[in-house]
């Protein structure tokens, strides 16, 4: 068959753009700190009050994710179809079960920090739960970007690994920064720093990933524009790592006040910056589904 | 096509009272018997389409679906624009004229194609689908349950085609069900029976592929040796894990014009890969999350 | 009508549409079949898919030409000149076949040395008076005798008419079979078309040289012994003021090429409406009664029945008849009423004055002439020439009854019609009374349609209509019913026809009359026995028979056998004639003339073509159709002059055309058409370029109404450039308030639109969906824009043309909305057939919008 010349139908659109908006980026933010809170819970013993606090940080995202989630539902009233079968090759299927899991798991190892004091049992099975919900908060954080990328929207589908990677490193770098603000309020400094410290690494690999999937995007010809692509870039690798790279540094330098303001300030916008970047990723591709040459260029033969 | 049975069939049936319905109308109509297990298509052959939208409104009329009268599109006389909740057969009509007087045969310079769900095989939107609305019916087709959808909307990104969306009035996916009710009770699909030119051919796919085969190769020997199958096995219109389409469609163009992609994938062999690079990396974050000794005191 | 009537007897499809699958050329021209006809367009892809070549010629690139294998461009109005080249290069070159047509048409007849055409007197022809504005056809007669018109006006204003014909009787027509004589119609068509070469093809139609030439060259390749090819039209060609003379010039080029009454050969007349045969069948035409009779006409010896029969009865062929149809139609409608004193009825009959069709009827309302109106299935404000002047006529009425299943602008011209909008009239001006009436739609109610092949088939009612709907049965019988009631006891002569009157159809519980009672009397049965007939052949002229339309007679052969509701298809092993399926008039023939497609000795041109043959052993004609000719007169049967023979038996056993009086296709056609015996090329009366053939540019003869409100341009007029053209499209019917009123349809083509060649609009600035405004001296209206390449500038001599194109279905009412074509063309007209010039006027454009006055 004769190669694509360019020639489009009227210009009309092939694919539908989803009806995701900032419901779904908002709850793949939430639940990717939520689900990387509970890898950091499963590491910080002895540390019992980042425990805790990482625990109820999962168990609060693994409850207001869903609520999110069915807002965007067109008939919330049905949401329970969702569990109503395993569907293997959806993504949204799995994923709904993983949530569920999830959100039970996360109670659990609440539980133990909660009344651990009181019912032993209590905390015998949040130390059985914890490991679990670690491996569901790895998949909660990452499952997001294969339930994208398993779309006919191009740009979704352009980049697969690298998306996956960015959503997960993106969500561990939320989990951090929203833990070194509780310690930091606590006045454990030093535990924040560490926390900063890892908040700062997952940052780089979501900044490295970013470029990976750039890369992957323009060559397959869908690279983002306009708006989603700034909301990307500035989320994603201003806000995600340079920002907070330079005010650790300049904290630093500066010392007094600064040393503590700054570094705040840093998790801050690696907060922000991470849910940027979704959104940015989530509407990016929205566009790219509108395009016939987008389309064209990534199914060609 | 020949409607040899067909006729005999017709005989029999004229001194039938006219009150009663024929059973298996569809072997008089369609020249095929209608029965659960087996798989059943369309073969669309552009070639025939003289685009007078008969398929479009037989199916709204069948169906019962609202009008979505807009103003005009100014795309020649496309008014209609694409597939969507209201609108399961949708004729494009695009024209590459540049003047010509003599062509080669069967309209090759304005392109008429009646565009409807490919019911793919696997099917992305039915792949996608996490309530099981989407389910593939006992005649091989692709039809959404109304009762169970809860309008997630997964399944439309996931369509390579763009043809499933979520109707505003009810939030559910919609799309052609390949005229399911009529199926179950013996008759051709509305849209088919009513294409005056027999464009639009259902029947058995394996019947339909071999005869949309020998279809392309008289046209390629009647002089138009642009012709080619779009969404049978391993053609155009199939790729990485989607492996047919059971309706199909006889072109003389690159599927582009037409609004095809020529190579649409199976969205979920994504999955996969996405989901591994994530773990591996949130593992490596562990790893690290340990050694930066969060949890020391 | 009339120039299929006249060349070949019959005013109809010669073919049923199913027999286009056997053809191997099927030329579309005047006709966007597959937009139009989509199911009989259905066996030209059948045709097409077994290797039959497909033509299109039309001024547009449409749906039928997207499925052509050659599409020739040409420009709206200019079709005889692209036939009448054709015509030259079949003679020119041979081409023609000459077995069919020596002994089949009037080719070799001998013409009455007055006859003078128009290559000598530069675009008229003998016999044309210029103060009276029309021809006489005294000098285009046969050497020494006088042909009269098969159409249904058989007399011939001229002294001495009824001796003058006689002389058919007296022996064969005079003939020179070797064609060498200068006055023979083979040398005078020679002549007459010999300035139709390719290059003049091409200044006049714009049709490039080679397209023509090659279109020509695939009709003549396709035809003869083994092959046929057709000939579809529709108003492509009858919309023009020589509308008569395009299809005249088709029927000329067919019957040289041997294709007619032969399988896959024939013309295919696309009718309208699905019954649009039957209404002129049994016509809602002012000049004929049923079955293609004459109506008595005021200024023609037609004072007594006598006379009456006496003037308009062929000496010979089939019309020779004529008496017994005409008393047997009297005896249906008059009964007991009819007497010898009366003429049956006859006295009865209102006599026609002049032309009383739908366009001076317009006129005449507007002049305040006509005061009421019954609007029956029809929307005269869209559909009607010059609608301004239809709403100022509709204006001028006292009252006005319309009958249809909506609101149609007829209906409410009075609230929301151009006249109202542009503030000439105020509603409350206006007297005119609006009666609208409910009218339930085929599904609704029983009755039959007469489809484009002259097939009538019966439909029975499936659904109840909603509300008050009633049928036209129903309306016209109770109209009839109370009318009688009124004038029962008047003693005033001009009321004894109502009273006269035969009005007995039973009626069901509803007051619902019997339409298959109806159908009954139109086949006809003994009088006063009332046994059914079994066809024309048991009519008689003594008043023993009575019969509704002669031609539809055997539809109804006894009582309860109704052959129209018949459904018996051939089977695939068949023969395909399907005989069982319906009824065809007349006695159910399917093809036309088909005795054509055997050889004068009676054996099929060929085993392909194969149709009719003579039977030795039987001793009669055999074919799977009914055959068009006397069942058992050989071959080789010749009059027997000496005794005088009269009607059929004046005609030879190798003559088909048994309606002609001398049995032969009408090529040259000595009466029955008013504007000549040959089809000439002329402009359309509105016009950008000269007529570059002759001097006289557009046709002499043609109808034209002077009115102030029916303004015309001249040729060439700078204000008005563009041809313009009006059509259909697939997507609506007619008047559109069919589809226009039904959201399902009414989407596919949402508004009102002109399609503008690409060119054009890039010079004025004009982009697809932009308002335009178009305008005639009849008035203005705005559209929106749709560009394209299907239409491309002409090159006419040394003059660039522009067409542009615009659907006529839109109106006011409805979902589907856009301004009224009609506003810009002319009541202006076809001399034979009164049919309107939409199809080819002259208009100015402009992008923007139209500022209409405030209410
Ligand atoms: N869908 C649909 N079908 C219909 C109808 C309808 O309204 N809608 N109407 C029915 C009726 S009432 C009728 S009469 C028939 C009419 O059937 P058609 O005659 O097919 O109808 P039109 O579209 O009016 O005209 C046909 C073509 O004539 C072309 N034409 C215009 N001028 C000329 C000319 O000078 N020469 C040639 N060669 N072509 C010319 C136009 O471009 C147009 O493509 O259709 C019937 N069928
Ligand atoms: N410019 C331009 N003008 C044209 C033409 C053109 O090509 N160009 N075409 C001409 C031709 S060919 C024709 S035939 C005329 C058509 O012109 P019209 O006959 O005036 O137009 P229609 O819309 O067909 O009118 C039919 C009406 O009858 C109604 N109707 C349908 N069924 C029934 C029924 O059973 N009973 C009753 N009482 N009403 C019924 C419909 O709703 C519709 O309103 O237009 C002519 N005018
Ligand atoms: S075409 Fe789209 S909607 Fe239809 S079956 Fe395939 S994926 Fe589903
Ligand atoms: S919208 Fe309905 S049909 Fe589509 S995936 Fe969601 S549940 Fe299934
Ligand atoms: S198969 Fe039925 S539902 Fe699908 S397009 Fe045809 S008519 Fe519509
Ligand atoms: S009905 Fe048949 S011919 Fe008409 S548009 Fe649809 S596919 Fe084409
Ligand atoms: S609309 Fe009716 S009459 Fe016209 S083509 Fe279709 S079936 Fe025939
Ligand atoms: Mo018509």
């Amino acid at each position: 068959m004769t190669r694509w010349n360019g020639e489009t139908y009227h210009g009309r659109q092939v694919t539908k753009p989803s009806s995701f908006d900032w419901k779904v980026s908002a709850y793949i933010f939430i639940l990717g700190v939520a689900g990387s809170a509970q890898i950091i819970a499963a590491v910080a013993r002895p540390n019992r009050s980042l425990e805790t606090q990482a625990r109820l940080l999962a168990l609060g995202g693994s409850i207001l994710g869903p609520l999110v989630l069915i807002r965007h539902l067109k008939t919330p009233s049905r949401w329970f179809n969702m569990l109503r079968i395993v569907r293997p090759t959806s993504p949204m299927s799995l994923g709904s079960w993983l949530l569920t899991a999830f959100g039970g798991l996360s109670a659990l190892t609440a539980l133990g920090s909660v009344f651990g004091r009181r019912w032993p049992f209590a905390r015998r099975i949040s130390e059985a739960a914890q490991g679990p919900a670690a491996v569901a908060g790895a998949g909660m954080s990452v499952y997001t970007a294969s339930l994208l990328s398993s779309t006919s929207t191009p740009l979704w589908a352009a980049a697969p690994a690298p998306l996956g990677v960015q959503f997960g490193s993106a969500a561990m770098a939320g989990a951090a920064s929203a833990l070194a603000l509780l310690q930091r309020r606590d006045g454990e400094d030093e535990i924040a720093q560490r926390l900063e410290r890892l908040a700062l690494l997952a940052g780089g690999t979501e900044m490295l990933a970013s470029q990976a999937a750039k890369a992957q995007w323009r060559r397959a010809g869908v690279a983002p524009r306009g708006t989603p692509d700034a909301l990307i870039k500035g989320g994603g690798t201003v806000a995600g790592a340079l920002l907070p790279f330079a005010a650790h540094l300049l904290g630093r330098a500066l010392g007094g006040r600064a040393e503590k303001l700054l570094p705040e300030a840093a998790s801050l916008a690696m907060l922000a910056g991470g849910a940027a970047m979704r959104h940015g990723v989530l509407t990016a591709g929205n566009a790219s589904a509108r395009r016939p040459g987008d389309v064209f260029r990534t199914t060609q033969r | 096509m020949d409607g040899g049975l067909a006729h005999r069939r017709v005989l029999e049936h004229t001194d039938l009272d006219p009150q009663k319905p024929i059973p298996q109308e569809a072997e008089i109509t369609a020249g095929c018997v209608i029965e659960p297990g087996r798989s059943y298509g369309f073969f669309t052959d552009t070639t025939l389409c003289i685009g007078c939208k008969a398929c479009e409104v037989a199916c709204k009329e069948w169906n019962s679906l609202p009008s979505e009268k807009g103003p005009m599109t100014g795309h020649s006389y496309d008014n209609t624009g694409e597939l969507g909740a209201h609108t399961w057969r949708h004729v494009t009509f695009l024209e590459k004229l540049d003047g010509a007087t003599t062509m080669p045969p069967y309209q090759s310079n304005w392109l008429m194609m009646s565009d409807v769900c490919k019911h793919c095989s696997p099917a992305p939107c039915l792949e996608a689908c996490p309530t099981g609305a989407l389910f593939r019916t006992e005649f091989d087709t692709v039809v959404v349950q109304q009762d169970i959808c809860n309008g997630c909307g997964y399944c439309v990104p996931a369509c390579p085609f763009g043809v499933v969306e979520l109707a505003k009035e009810d939030g559910k996916a919609h799309k052609c069900t390949l005229c399911y009710d009529r199926l179950k009770g013996g008759l051709e699909p509305a849209c088919a029976k009513s294409c005056p030119t027999d464009s639009i051919q259902f029947g058995e796919l394996s019947d339909l592929i071999a005869r949309a085969e020998l279809r392309v190769a008289k046209l390629h020997e009647q002089g138009q040796p642009k012709a080619y199958l779009y969404g049978t096995p391993d053609g155009p219109g199939t790729g990485e894990g989607l492996h047919h389409l059971n309706a199909f469609f006889l072109l003389t163009a690159q599927p582009e014009v037409y609004n095809l992609p020529p190579k649409p994938t199976r969205p979920a062999r994504n999955a996969r890969p996405s989901f591994l690079a994530g773990l591996a990396t949130m593992a490596g974050l562990a790893v690290a999350a340990a050694l930066v000794g969060v949890g020391r005191r | 009508m009339p120039s299929l009537g006249a060349s070949y007897g019959r005013g109809a499809a010669t073919l049923p549409q199913w027999d286009l699958a056997n053809a191997d050329c099927v030329l579309v021209m005047g006709s966007n079949m597959a937009e139009n006809h989509p199911i009989a367009f259905r066996f030209v892809l059948q045709a097409k898919q077994k290797g039959a070549t497909v033509i299109h010629a039309d001024p547009r690139f449409t749906r039928t030409s997207a499925m052509a294998d050659i599409y020739a461009p040409l420009r709206a109005g200019s079709d005889i000149a692209f036939l009448g080249g054709i015509i030259r290069h079949v003679l020119e070159n041979d081409l023609w076949f000459r077995d069919f047509a020596l002994p089949y048409t009037n080719l070799s007849t001998i013409i009455d040395e007055e006859y003078r055409g128009p290559e000598e007197l530069d675009g008229l022809f003998s016999g044309w008076s210029a103060e009276g504005r029309r021809y006489s056809p005294a000098s285009w007669q046969y050497e020494g005798m006088m042909m009269p018109s098969s159409l249904a006006e058989a007399f011939i204003e001229s002294e001495g008419f009824c001796e003058a014909v006689k002389r058919l009787q007296d022996g064969p027509t005079p003939k020179d079979e070797t064609l060498q004589h200068p006055r023979c119609v083979y040398q005078i068509l020679k002549r007459h078309y010999a300035r139709y070469t390719p290059e003049m093809v091409e200044r006049v139609t714009g049709c490039p040289r080679e397209v023509f030439v090659k279109v020509a060259e695939e009709m003549a390749r396709n035809s003869g012994r083994e092959r046929t090819a057709t000939i579809c039209y529709a108003v492509g060609w009858t919309h023009h003021s020589t509308g008569v003379q395009m299809i005249r010039a088709a029927a000329i080029l067919q019957a040289l090429l041997g294709n007619v009454g032969r399988p896959g050969g024939g013309i295919l007349a696309l009718r309208g409406h699905t019954s649009i045969q039957g209404s002129t069948d049994i016509p809602t035409l002012y000049d004929m009664l049923p079955g293609y009779l004459p109506q008595p006409h005021a200024m023609k010896p037609h004072r007594t029945l006598p006379e009456y029969l006496e003037s308009e009865t062929n000496p010979t062929g089939w019309w020779h008849n004529f008496p017994k149809y005409a008393v047997s139609l009297l005896r249906a409608w008059y009964g007991a009423a009819g007497n010898a004193e009366n003429g049956f009825g006859f006295d009865l009959l209102q006599r026609m004055t002049g032309d009383h069709s739908q366009l001076p009827m317009t006129v005449a309302m507007r002049d305040g002439i006509i005061k009421g109106l019954f609007v029956m299935g029809q929307n005269p404000v869209i559909g009607g020439s010059n609608s301004r002047l239809v709403q100022r006529g509709l204006a001028q009425l006292d009252w006005m009854v319309v009958r249809d299943f909506a609101e149609t602008e007829t209906a409410n011209f009075w609230r929301d019609g151009h006249i109202i909008r542009d503030g000439e009239m105020r509603t409350e001006d206006i007297g005119t009374e609006v009666f609208l009436m409910p009218a339930s739609l085929a599904g609704e109610k029983a009755g039959s349609f007469t489809n484009t092949h002259r097939l009538i088939q019966w439909h029975d009612k499936v659904v109840e209509a909603p509300g008050d709907s009633r049928s036209e049965l129903w309306f016209a019988y109770h109209l009839g019913r109370l009318l009688k009631e009124m004038y029962a006891d008047s003693a005033r002569e001009e009321d004894r026809p109502i009273q006269a009157l035969t009005w007995d159809y039973p009626v069901d519980e509803e007051g619902e009359p019997d339409a298959e009672a109806v159908l009954r009397e139109i086949n006809g049965y003994t009088w006063p026995e009332k046994q059914q007939v079994s066809g024309f052949s048991d009519l008689k002229d003594d008043g023993s028979t009575a019969c509704g339309c002669w031609i539809y007679s055997g539809v109804f052969p006894k009582a309860g056998e109704n052959r129209a509701r018949s459904r018996k298809p051939d089977g695939p092993d068949g023969p395909g004639t399907h005989l069982g399926w319906g009824f065809a008039w007349p006695d159910n023939r399917r093809t036309l003339n088909n005795r054509a497609s055997a050889d004068p000795a009676g054996q099929p041109w060929s085993e392909r073509k194969r149709l009719v043959w003579w039977d030795e052993d039987a001793g009669q004609w055999d074919s799977p159709d009914k055959v068009d000719f006397p069942p058992t007169k050989r071959p080789d049967f010749e009059p027997d002059w000496a005794g005088k023979p009269a009607g059929i038996d004046a005609l030879s056993g190798h003559q088909p055309f048994i309606m002609i009086p001398d049995g032969v296709a009408g090529l040259f056609v000595s009466s029955g058409l008013k504007d000549g015996p040959l089809p000439v090329h002329y402009e359309p009366i509105e016009s950008p370029v000269p007529n570059l053939l002759y001097a006289q540019d557009a046709n002499p003869a043609a109808k034209r109404w002077e009115h102030r409100d029916n303004r015309l341009h001249e040729t060439g007029d700078p204000r008005f450039p563009h041809v313009l053209t009006t059509y259909r499209l697939t997507e609506h019917h007619a008047g559109g308030t069919p589809t226009r009123s039904v959201a399902t349809t009414a989407e596919l083509m949402p508004e009102g639109f002109c399609e503008i060649p690409t060119e054009l609009a890039h010079a004025l600035g004009i982009r697809s969906k932009d308002w335009v405004v178009l305008s005639t001296l009849r008035g203005e209206v705005e559209t929106r824009a749709l560009v394209t390449d299907r239409l491309r500038p002409f090159r006419i001599g040394n003059q660039l043309v522009w067409q542009l194109g615009m659907p006529w279905h839109f109106g006011w009412e409805g979902m589907a909305t856009g301004d009224i074509a009609n506003v810009l063309t002319a009541v202006v007209g076809d001399v034979n057939t009164a049919m309107h010039e939409n199809k080819a006027l002259t208009c100015a454009l402009r992008p923007g919008r139209l500022h209409r006055g405030e209410r």
